[in-house]
């Protein structure tokens, strides 16, 4: 069966489609700008909140500073944090020159030696190296010094002890102690 | 205005404008219920004031026909019109097959604007696709060898049937329908709208319509049921 039709529908058709379309853009466009309102209304009602509670804590502070300046324990408590808080810079650049040495010592592998105890104090470290005789301790201590780091000259024999290896045989290990200069300043 | 939800029973009006008078047929099609002409009208136009529309020439007065239907008893308000065949210009064309119906669109304003002596701007036209002809009757028909029925049909083309006519004369008639408080839904040729008169009509609808000429009422029949059923 034909179904002509002279009305123009299909003008008014594609014209509808696109008026829903439209109408279809401009709610979405509506409904996302009414989000973003509400939400930036919803964050800044949280702000003023949030600044709200942050000033009464403030002056809830301020009014309990006077009564707490009196208190013993408050006075020693806020000595302390004044000294930390002094000695804090000082204590970051040990604690990086520390993390720096131990770095440059580990960069000259210490062949043939056993590293037993590293101590850094007061900008000096001090090492504990076992060997079976000076003349190793001797060669790690020229190569380090071939880096540039500075060991003092002559290391120091503390113990010696007996060892046996896997082979059975058995080694005189001694154990000697090594120090770097104390740096300027810096109570060795 | 029309109507935001639709009725329970839609109702619609064939219209067919004769020198003479106007022949009326409203449809009305219940929700659960069959399709059937309601009411059969014929207002005769030898005293009724003509229309100042230039191109709806010996047409009546769209006031005059608001108030006659009502008084007819028609209240639909979805019409149908019907359109002489001397307004029409009809065109047989042959499409590449399988081509989407943007693509069609295109080709078919293609052969309008190169065939009609009118500008496409100033024409309302629609399309029918005609369906491929069965085989045998095909060759019945038209006395063809079989390879050659065969050959026609393996051809990847399509025939479609183009109406058109003048925008204005179009938008005279839906100006005069809003006029007469109808709003118009189809406007189509009056051979289409008897073949669906002689499809979908029943034996209730054709024997209420007694005393109307057949012709006139297979037009106005055939276009209230467009209306409903197209």
């Amino acid at each position: 069966m034909r179904a002509l039709n002279l009305v123009p529908w299909r003008e008014r058709q594609r014209q509808t489609v696109l008026q829903r379309w439209q109408i279809g853009g401009l709610l979405a466009a509506a409904v996302t700008f009414a989000m973003v309102f509400a939400i930036d209304h919803w964050l800044a009602n949280a702000n003023a909140a949030h600044e709200a509670n942050m000033s009464a804590w403030q002056l809830q502070q301020q009014a309990l500073q006077p009564k707490l300046q009196d208190a013993a324990l408050w006075q020693t408590r806020h000595r302390q944090a004044q000294q930390v808080q002094q000695a804090w810079p000082q204590w970051q650049q040990q604690r990086w020159q520390a993390w720096r040495s131990f770095i440059d010592f580990l960069s000259v592998p210490p062949r043939g030696l056993q590293l037993s105890q590293v101590e850094w104090r007061d900008g000096q470290w001090r090492l504990q190296v076992r060997a079976f005789n000076a003349a190793q301790v001797q060669h790690w201590q020229d190569q380090l010094q071939a880096h540039g780091i500075a060991v003092k000259a002559q290391p120091t024999p503390l113990s010696s002890q007996l060892w046996r290896c896997p082979q059975g045989r058995l080694w005189d290990l001694h154990t000697f102690e090594l120090s770097s200069p104390a740096p300027q300043g810096v109570r060795s | 205005m029309r109507r935001l939800f639709p009725r329970s029973i839609r109702r619609s009006l064939g219209v067919v404008v004769q020198p003479d008078g106007l022949a009326l047929a409203q449809a009305s099609a219940p929700v659960k219920g069959y399709l059937h002409i309601q009411r059969w009208h014929w207002l005769a136009l030898q005293d009724a004031p003509k229309t100042h529309q230039s191109l709806l020439t010996g047409w009546p007065d769209p006031a005059w026909l608001r108030n006659a239907r009502h008084k007819a008893g028609c209240q639909a308000q979805d019409a149908a019109l019907s359109i002489e065949d001397s307004r029409l210009r009809r065109f047989s064309l042959t499409l590449q097959s399988g081509l989407h119906v943007r693509d069609q669109v295109k080709a078919i304003e293609a052969e309008l604007t190169r065939q009609l002596p009118w500008p496409l701007a100033d024409t309302v036209w629609d399309f029918h696709t005609l369906p491929a002809p069965d085989g045998a009757t095909f060759a019945n028909q038209t006395q063809r060898p079989a390879w050659l029925v065969a050959a026609m049909q393996a051809q990847s083309v399509q025939h479609v049937e183009v109406l058109a006519t003048q925008r204005a004369w179009v938008a005279a008639c839906e100006h005069w329908c809003r006029a007469a408080g109808l709003w118009l839904m189809r406007l189509e040729p009056a051979w289409q709208a008897e073949a669906r008169w002689q499809l979908q009509s029943s034996e209730v609808s054709r024997q209420a319509a007694q005393g109307m000429a057949p012709q006139l009422q297979a037009r106005a029949g055939g276009l209230a049921l467009g209306v409903l059923a197209p």
